[in-house]
């Protein structure tokens, strides 16, 4: 407490001038350009070399194959509670698909730096967090 | 004598409780809004100490096992009964207050004490360790900056030949230009008033970083909201104490005009409370008793002097 009113001009200046901050979920401020957000992922150019599963630090990515041809979705029907297998024709490209742990997921961004084939991004999308889970337990 | 009897209406509504309430929730505001815009923030929305009090009400309130049932759920009904006890001697538009007599400057200081003593009280009868570190910090604080706020204050009745903060204000409302020789007091006083709201740079006794709520730590609820109103009304009356005593009041203006500037003039303190609490951290308990007794009491001392000798050349 050398100076106690050191910063009197500075605050007497912050009364007139437009404040620093927004009021949050009405306004938001533009996300920087190269911000690491939520990885998107494009599966038709990945080629499972698996070095983004490598690379991550926090074990946050897993890059499984789709064995060919189609593969078996489940469904659970509200009404009876009945479960059902539906067969869903493969996409002929898809190969491969990623599971991304976002609880894990630090935003680093290696994976996108490890991926030789440029099939995964960082998007601007930061407001990842959610009321409760989507997924829900089929009923009983 | 008819004056020493206020009615109902003067207690609990107007210039009491209810009118006490709502206008240190806006001075709360004010406060909370300059401080934010300092701070270049946006700062809350005009009804964000209401809603604030709404949840607070809304919220369980706890009492501890341990704590003494009766003294812990009395002692925010205590404190802000004393801050609105001590509205009533104070003039809020006009030149009058509901209640005046010979020596209710004294009277006002000593009820605006009481929602100190009972911080103190309501930590220790927390049972807690944060509220007894809290309340004994609240005490010793007490003992540094009561008597140079009185000194400072005594100082302007000297002055004015009268202890009544009615006579008080009407004697420099009628001569502007001795306000000019309390300023030293002012000073005094407003540091005094800072630390008598246990504000930043005093903030010592419920330091959130060190004793998390010093004697609050145990408080919830309506019981909390309760106290957390009586200390914004204790900054109203102390503001407007000060606008009494070394500001002139009213300046002789009655109704609409003295309560306007009744409004500008505790705001314009509530400002300067707000810029003191933006421009300082927080200092040690040993530091702020340094400051109050080698600083402010003997500054307020030379007020005194001064206002004697002032007193015997006109």
């Amino acid at each position: 407490m050398a100076k106690p009113a050191k910063m009197l001009g500075e605050l007497l200046g912050g009364l007139f001038t437009k404040p620093a901050t927004v009021l949050y979920p009405f306004e938001r401020l533009e996300v920087p350009p190269r911000f690491r957000g939520r990885i998107a992922y494009e599966a038709a150019s990945c080629i499972g070399c698996k070095l983004c599963m490598r690379d991550c630090p926090s074990d946050a990515i897993r890059i499984s194959k789709y064995e060919g041809g189609s593969f078996l979705f489940a469904f659970v029907s509200a009404r009876t509670g009945e479960r059902k297998l539906v067969e869903i024709p493969n996409n002929a490209k898809k190969r491969h698909r990623a599971r991304f742990r976002l609880s894990r997921c630090i935003y680093c961004a290696q994976c996108v730096e490890s991926c030789p084939k440029k099939c995964l991004r960082s998007t601007d999308q930061y407001e990842l967090a959610v009321l409760g889970s989507n997924i829900k337990p089929p009923k009983r | 004598m008819e004056s020493l009897a206020p009615s109902a209406f003067s207690l609990l509504v107007f210039p009491g409780f209810l009118f006490l309430g709502a206008y240190g929730t806006l001075a709360q505001w004010v406060d909370r809004k300059l401080y934010a815009r300092m701070q270049r923030r946006v700062g809350p929305p005009w009804y964000q100490p209401v809603a604030d009090l709404v949840k607070l009400l809304a919220k369980e309130t706890i009492v501890p096992q341990a704590a003494d049932m009766a003294v812990f759920q009395l002692l925010p009904a205590v404190a802000v009964a004393a801050a609105c006890t001590a509205m009533l001697m104070v003039p809020v538009w006009g030149p009058g207050a509901v209640v005046s007599f010979q020596g209710d400057l004294i009277a006002v200081l000593y009820l605006l004490t009481i929602p100190t003593a009972t911080f103190f009280l309501a930590g220790w009868s927390s049972t807690s360790p944060y509220a007894a570190v809290g309340s004994v910090r609240a005490l010793t604080q007490l003992f540094s900056y009561e008597v140079p706020l009185f000194l400072s204050v005594i100082g302007a009745a000297i002055l004015a030949g009268s202890l009544s903060v009615q006579e008080i204000a009407a004697f420099f409302a009628a001569r502007p230009a001795l306000l000019a020789v309390n300023l030293p007091g002012l000073c005094v006083a407003l540091l005094a008033l800072q630390g008598k709201l246990e504000r930043v740079p005093f903030d010592i006794p419920h330091a959130e970083t060190e004793v998390v709520g010093g004697p609050f730590t145990e408080y919830s609820g309506g019981l909390l909201a309760l106290f957390l109103a009586a200390t914004d009304m204790e900054m109203v009356v102390g503001a407007a104490l000060i606008s009494a005593v070394f500001l002139g009041g009213s300046l002789g203006l009655t109704g609409a005009a003295g309560f306007a500037l009744f409004v500008a003039k505790t705001l314009g303190v509530v400002f300067i409370l707000a810029l003191m609490r933006a421009l300082m951290a927080r200092i040690r308990l040993e530091q702020m008793l340094g400051f109050c007794w080698k600083i402010l009491a003997p500054v307020a001392l030379a007020q005194i002097l001064a206002d004697i000798l002032i007193k015997r050349v006109i």
